[in-house]
């Protein structure tokens, strides 16, 4: 795979703008993958100059598949518009004047210095593809897809904008229902690996979209997560989605799923909260003696202890199951050995999930109080 | 003299009584001999000067400086500076029934300092820098194995002291191997991909160290997201050594305030308890002034 800076080597700089805008706006389509270039390697080039090339194909996922549109560029005349190939498809076969001069505006008035010019073609086409691939879905072939589409319009007020549907070759029909997840209570979360191998792995922001898929008698469906977003909600297990039911429809599916996300969004959030008022509480007693702490998930704490003239670090830390799994105590000796390495105990200490968390604190500090001076010996003893 | 010895043991009383301040009378060292002027009026964590004549401060009067970096708990790229130099007449360590020689005790201490670190935080890297006679090395590229700079700790050997060491060289290789340059200290709410610290281990009661940079110094002291440690073991001191003199430059290397400083006698606890409180996070750990181990319920 290459990297979007090599892709972009083989074009001269006109159109290097035109690609680089399409890659930078997350809005084109609904999934969560992005539109990408895709050149043919193969195809001769006029002179030795690889820089040059002035046509590619455009690769939109487009309801689960994908769409590729071939661009054109006169090689003659960089700043005329570019022709457009409907690789396979029926789309536009033969379009009339007209229907571009209304509907694809921004090709037929052509502006060579919007960078996002293209873009906007390509957004436009996408508004005619959609009500190409409507009227195809009118057809009495595909009365049930169609009840559906209509239910999910009336009763969910899903848009136009908000589902995407292709009927391919083989006359399966292919639904993308984006999901309208609010991820507002999301708490901050990293993404492990941002790019790799030169291209970007989360492009558009997080999104969530259902891909219904039917061939034949058979229903299938599919949630697809945004990159950043698969990462934290299936940090712990795998999202289970309940199984379409295929008397009930979309109409009733969708709302299911949605809702599993939310679920999911706010069992992250309660557990983050929680972690987060543990560690507080820790800090709120004991931050003049802090070593350290995770201040970014606020599942570890490290702290320095004296009692009675003996001295341990001890450390707590927190795992996803928590308040459900007891959180781990350590004691760690600053000045005695065992086995080539400092002294290790871990605290045992009464627990209960119920507890608040600044009870909570206060009973392992508490226990603490006893457990150090008694470690001290232990450790003498080793 | 013994007026003094009361003037002292008052302020010890008043000190005690201050929430934030809290006196650790801990050590051996509080025995009431008569060198209780000579040697720090409080426990081994306060940086104050090993001076005879210098009054006592008041408490109260001391400023805490306020943190201006976000308390994350960044990895750290910890510069462990150990002197492998003994003095020709040195008193031993004592911890139980064993004593040790000052570089053993040391070494042991940074053990403890090495395996805790990790433990806390495997993110954490370590490179280990040498104190010759006269001076500075670069021995070990930071590194995530603890055990191969304990290994290099272990095998390195003791040397002699001359009567002065020049630490320009330190700053040079902070520069030049610490990456420190390359953090963007424009915008400190950004927490910093990681944090430089100098762990500056110094056994000598009699070599002065000097800085002859002193720009090339402050332009790495005050970088926001460097520190620069000190833990010093030192005989007792008196007109005969320089542990006071070298106490005072040592204290002033740092200039921002949030650094740590431990001057610690021939006692192995003290040793491993200061060694302890380094592990302490510069972001996030309290200033030492404020610092209190004592458990609040």
């Amino acid at each position: 795979m290459e990297s979007n800076k090599e892709t972009l080597q083989k074009f001269p700089k006109t159109i290097r703008k035109y690609i680089q805008e399409l890659w930078l706006d997350g809005t084109i389509v609904l999934s969560c993958g992005n539109v990408n270039i895709y050149t043919d390697d193969k195809k001769p080039i006029y002179g030795n100059d690889l820089s040059q090339g002035t046509n590619f194909v455009v690769c939109i996922p487009f309801a689960g598949k994908i769409l590729n549109w071939e661009i054109i560029f006169n090689d003659e005349d960089l700043s005329l518009a570019p022709d457009f190939d409907f690789i396979d498809d029926e789309f536009l076969l033969d379009p009339d004047i007209d229907v571009i001069e209304t509907d694809v505006p921004s090709l037929a008035k052509w502006d060579i210095e919007d960078s996002k010019g293209l873009v906007a073609v390509i957004k436009e086409f996408l508004v005619l593809y959609k009500k190409y691939q409507f009227l195809k879905l009118q057809d009495n072939r595909y009365t049930r897809q169609y009840m559906e589409y209509s239910l999910l319009n009336e009763e969910l007020g899903i848009t136009q904008d908000e589902i995407e549907v292709l009927i391919d070759q083989k006359e399966s029909v292919h639904f993308l229902i984006a999901l309208k997840i609010d991820c507002s209570n999301l708490p901050p979360h990293a993404q492990r690996e941002f790019f790799a191998g030169g291209k970007c792995l989360n492009p558009g922001g997080d999104s969530a979209t259902l891909k219904v898929t039917y061939v034949g008698n058979k229903v299938t469906t599919t949630v697809v997560l945004s990159p950043r977003l698969e990462e934290i909600l299936c940090k712990t297990n795998q999202l289970n989605f309940p199984p379409f039911n295929k008397d009930s429809g979309l109409v009733e599916y969708v709302p299911l799923v949605h809702q599993a996300v939310q679920n999911r969004i706010q069992q992250i959030r309660n557990h983050y909260n929680l972690c987060n008022n543990f560690i507080s509480a820790f800090l709120a007693y004991q931050g003049h003696s802090v070593l350290e702490y995770d201040s970014i998930n606020f599942m570890k704490i490290s702290l320095m202890l004296e009692v009675e003239n003996a001295y341990s670090v001890v450390t707590i830390t927190l795992d996803n199951k928590f308040p459900q799994s007891k959180p781990k105590v350590q004691l760690l000796s600053i000045s005695h050995k065992k086995n080539d390495i400092p002294h290790v105990e871990n605290l045992a200490y009464p627990y209960s999930p119920k507890w608040t968390m600044e009870f909570l604190a206060n009973k392992i500090l508490t226990q603490l109080a006893e457990a150090v001076p008694m470690f001290k010996e232990d450790c003498i003893k080793f | 003299m013994s007026d003094s010895k009361e003037e002292n043991k008052e302020k010890m009383k008043r000190a005690n009584q201050s929430d934030e301040y809290k006196v650790e009378s801990t050590t051996e060292e509080f025995d009431n001999k008569d060198d209780i002027e000579q040697i720090i009026v409080s426990d081994s964590d306060s940086p104050r000067q090993i001076d005879s004549t210098t009054k006592e401060e008041e408490p109260e009067d001391y400023v805490i400086p306020k943190k201006v970096l976000p308390c994350h708990n960044v990895p750290e790229r910890i510069i462990i500076v150990y002197d492998r130099a003994e003095d020709e007449v040195s008193t031993k360590f004592e911890l139980g029934a064993q004593s040790f020689t000052p570089a053993d005790m040391i070494k042991r201490s940074l053990e403890f300092f090495l395996h805790n670190k990790s433990s806390i935080d495997n993110r954490h890297q370590f490179a280990l820098v040498v104190l010759n006679e006269n001076s500075v090395v670069w021995v070990k590229d930071f590194t995530h194995d603890v055990k191969s700079i304990i290994t290099t700790l272990q095998d390195t050997p003791n040397c002699h002291t001359e009567d002065v060491l020049v630490l320009d060289k330190l700053f040079d290789l902070v520069n030049s191997k610490s990456e420190l340059r390359k953090l963007d200290t424009g915008n400190l709410d950004v927490p910093p991909k990681y944090v430089v610290r100098i762990l500056f281990v110094y056994g000598r009661s009699f070599t002065m160290p000097q800085i002859k940079n002193q720009d090339l110094r402050k332009g790495i002291v005050e970088n926001p997201f460097f520190t620069f440690d000190v833990i010093m073991t030192h005989e007792k001191p008196n007109t005969d050594n320089n542990a006071e003199r070298i106490s005072k430059f040592l204290q002033n290397v740092d200039t921002k305030g949030f650094a740590y400083f431990f001057p610690v006698a021939r006692n192995a606890k003290d040793l491993h308890i200061a060694m302890a409180k380094l592990l302490g996070h510069p972001l996030q750990r309290p200033c030492q002034k404020a610092a209190n181990y004592f458990i609040n319920t």
